[in-house]
């Protein structure tokens, strides 16, 4: 069945998305919902994960706003070279879950586009497209994530070695 | 945009990323998905809360009537009302201190007839701790489950701190009633004067859920009946039935074809089945519906007599004939007629119980729904034919019928009775087609066999 096979993975996309548990389920519980309601339209030669992501994400990105009645990504319009967009992170010496803890650190905005792009595998269309911004400004907001991430990597890395060696 | 070789294998441990949601995800999504099951549900415990509404008010109505009634009996009898106990067998230390209450139990003193109950008990009881607050204001009626509960310590606090020296003078002539309840039931209870020890025994020996019942000064016409109250007791019964039955004909201007058939038909035998549904709607009346199969034979035979058969021999060589010979005798014509009726039976009974005995009488009214017949008659033409191929002689439906029958039951255990009811039944209306030439009239009398199923 669509759900036992997809809500699993969905349901930790959900938590990464969302604030606490219950709005994960919530935001889980509303996107099959969706998804079974439209799963007509979708098409076969598609990656039905994907498609199913896609829903996901857009229905946890409608639980953070009825969270936040005045949620609004701080989004400013950088106009950066395309090749600047492109930063060489090493995350090799972290685990999946330190980087999660690193990207709260960064605003929500970056964060969001992040999580969308690099975890999520949207492309800037896609995201685009969720969140109402331009391309260019999914682009900005990611270069400035990836920015912001390295340099908290780095904090993290002093902070954690302060721990160990104190 | 292409992504470097770290974000890669980032992406690919999301990917990976599982946790178990919570089950009511699932069932909320399915509720969402099948309003329609939803509205079912719904509309089921509606329908299930309304009937459990009307059921409760009926049985409220039903005892609240009987408490008012109960209340005024007495009421009247007030003047005589001194003192009742109420007295849970749980609480030993009551019970020590109150001795006359343990001094007038007596185990073996049997419930007359008239005041055997099943589990169905009213009762009331009256509390007064002293003789200045016995008032009309402490008679109370407990019918609570049909069992007797009441809690003294919570219910009751001035009783127990109170003794019981002014509950009754040992010198008056007076008359006692005891019951003692258990398991919903009275299982003894005694009317005297004198005052036998009690056997503890009878206190000790029982199980929690009674109340000892305790009433002094009242003379026995005076005492609380220990009535069944109404109650509805769904029912289903099914049985077997045999009897003998009548087809009478009416002669009707048509004396040939009367006798032909008045000669050639006779009754055989009756059998059918029957099950009905119904309801136990007082200790004594019973109201049921249901569906009955009877079948009915005759025998047909006819007989002509003188006749004589002239028997001619032929030569196969020549043709002639060779040989003539006459017999003579009767012609026979031998069959079966079976009559099928199913009807609709809706009765109303009166049973009066005597032990394990139950009396009483029956009456039904009948819907004849169906009658098919088969089988050899004299037609119009008074010729023998087949009941099948004559469509003008017998009704298909007869229309309406009564049936009275004599009950004898008895119960086998609480659930199931075995019952013989002698029966009478006749149709109102003939069971011949209206342009048939003979009025037919058709009469059962049965005995069944059945059993009863109580829930």
């Amino acid at each position: 069945m669509l759900y036992d096979n997809y809500s699993r993975q969905m349901y930790s996309i959900c938590l990464r998305y969302c604030h606490d548990k219950a709005s994960a389920a919530d935001a889980l519980q509303e996107g099959f919902i969706k998804v079974y309601r439209y799963i007509n339209t979708f098409k076969n030669t598609g990656n039905l994960y994907s498609w199913i992501k896609v829903i996901i994400v857009r229905s946890c990105l409608d639980q953070i706003k009825k969270e936040k009645a005045n949620f609004s990504l701080d989004i400013d319009h950088l106009s950066i070279a395309e090749h600047n967009y492109e930063l060489d992170l090493n995350f090799d010496d972290y685990t999946y879950k330190k980087i999660l803890k690193i990207l709260d650190t960064i605003p929500p905005g970056y964060k969001l586009v992040f999580s969308m792009h690099v975890l999520d595998e949207m492309s800037h269309t896609e995201i685009a497209s969720i969140l109402g911004i331009t391309e260019s400004t999914s682009r900005t907001q990611l270069y400035k994530a990836r920015k912001l991430i390295k340099k908290n990597m780095l904090n993290y890395s002093i902070v954690h070695t302060n721990v160990v060696y104190d | 945009m292409k992504k470097n070789t770290t974000e890669s294998k980032l992406t690919k441990a999301a990917n990976q990323q599982m946790a178990e949601p919570p089950a009511f995800v699932w069932e909320n999504i399915e509720e969402e998905l099948h309003p329609q099951d939803s509205k079912r549900k719904f509309a089921f415990w509606w329908f299930g809360s309304a009937l459990m509404a009307i059921i409760f008010i009926v049985l409220f109505v039903n005892i609240d009537q009987d408490k008012n009634r109960t209340t005024t009996d007495i009421a009247t009898s007030n003047t005589t009302v001194h003192q009742k106990n109420t007295i849970q067998n749980n609480q030993t230390t009551l019970l020590s201190s109150n001795k006359r209450t343990t001094k007038d139990l007596d185990l073996n003193d049997k419930l007359t007839s008239d005041d055997v109950t099943s589990d169905d008990i009213t009762i009331e009881k009256s509390i007064g701790s002293t003789q200045s607050n016995r008032n009309n204001n402490s008679i109370e009626k407990i019918n609570k489950g049909n069992a007797l509960i009441a809690t003294l310590t919570t219910e009751y606090p001035d009783y127990l701190n109170s003794t019981t020296s002014n509950n009754t003078n040992s010198s008056r002539n007076e008359k006692r009633l005891i019951a003692v309840h258990a398991n919903n039931s009275v299982i003894s209870k005694s009317n005297k004067e004198d005052r036998s020890n009690i056997s503890t025994h009878a206190i000790t020996s029982l199980s929690t859920n009674f109340l000892i019942y305790d009433r002094a000064d009242i003379s026995y016409n005076e005492c609380p009946k220990f009535n069944k109250k109404l109650e509805f007791k769904p029912f289903v019964e099914f049985g077997v039935l045999g009897g003998v039955h009548n087809i009478g004909l009416s002669q009707n201007n048509n004396i040939h074809l009367y006798n032909l058939r008045k000669n050639s038909e006779s009754s055989w035998y009756s059998t059918g089945l029957y099950t009905n549904i119904g309801l136990n709607i007082s200790k004594n009346w019973h109201a049921s519906i249901g569906a009955e199969w009877t079948m009915s034979k005759d025998r047909f035979e006819s007989k002509i007599e003188g006749i004589t058969k002239m028997i001619v021999t032929f030569d196969p060589a020549n043709g002639t004939a060779i040989d003539t010979s006459f017999i003579s005798g009767a012609l026979y014509n031998k069959g079966d007629i079976t009559f099928h009726f199913i009807d609709i039976p809706m009765s109303l009974g009166y049973t009066i119980s005597k032990d394990k005995w139950k009396y009483g009488i029956e009456l039904t009214g009948l819907l004849n729904i169906k009658t098919f017949s088969e089988g050899k008659i004299y037609n119009d033409s008074e010729g023998i034919t087949s009941i099948e191929s004559e469509d003008n002689i017998y009704k298909s439906s007869i229309g309406l019928g009564l049936k009275s029958s004599i009950v004898i039951a008895r119960e086998l255990n609480d659930d199931f009775t075995l019952q013989v009811k002698p029966t009478f039944k006749t149709y109102l209306n003939t069971i011949n087609n209206e342009n048939y030439s003979l009025p037919t009239k058709y009469k059962l009398f049965s005995i069944s066999i059945g059993l009863k199923k109580y829930f």
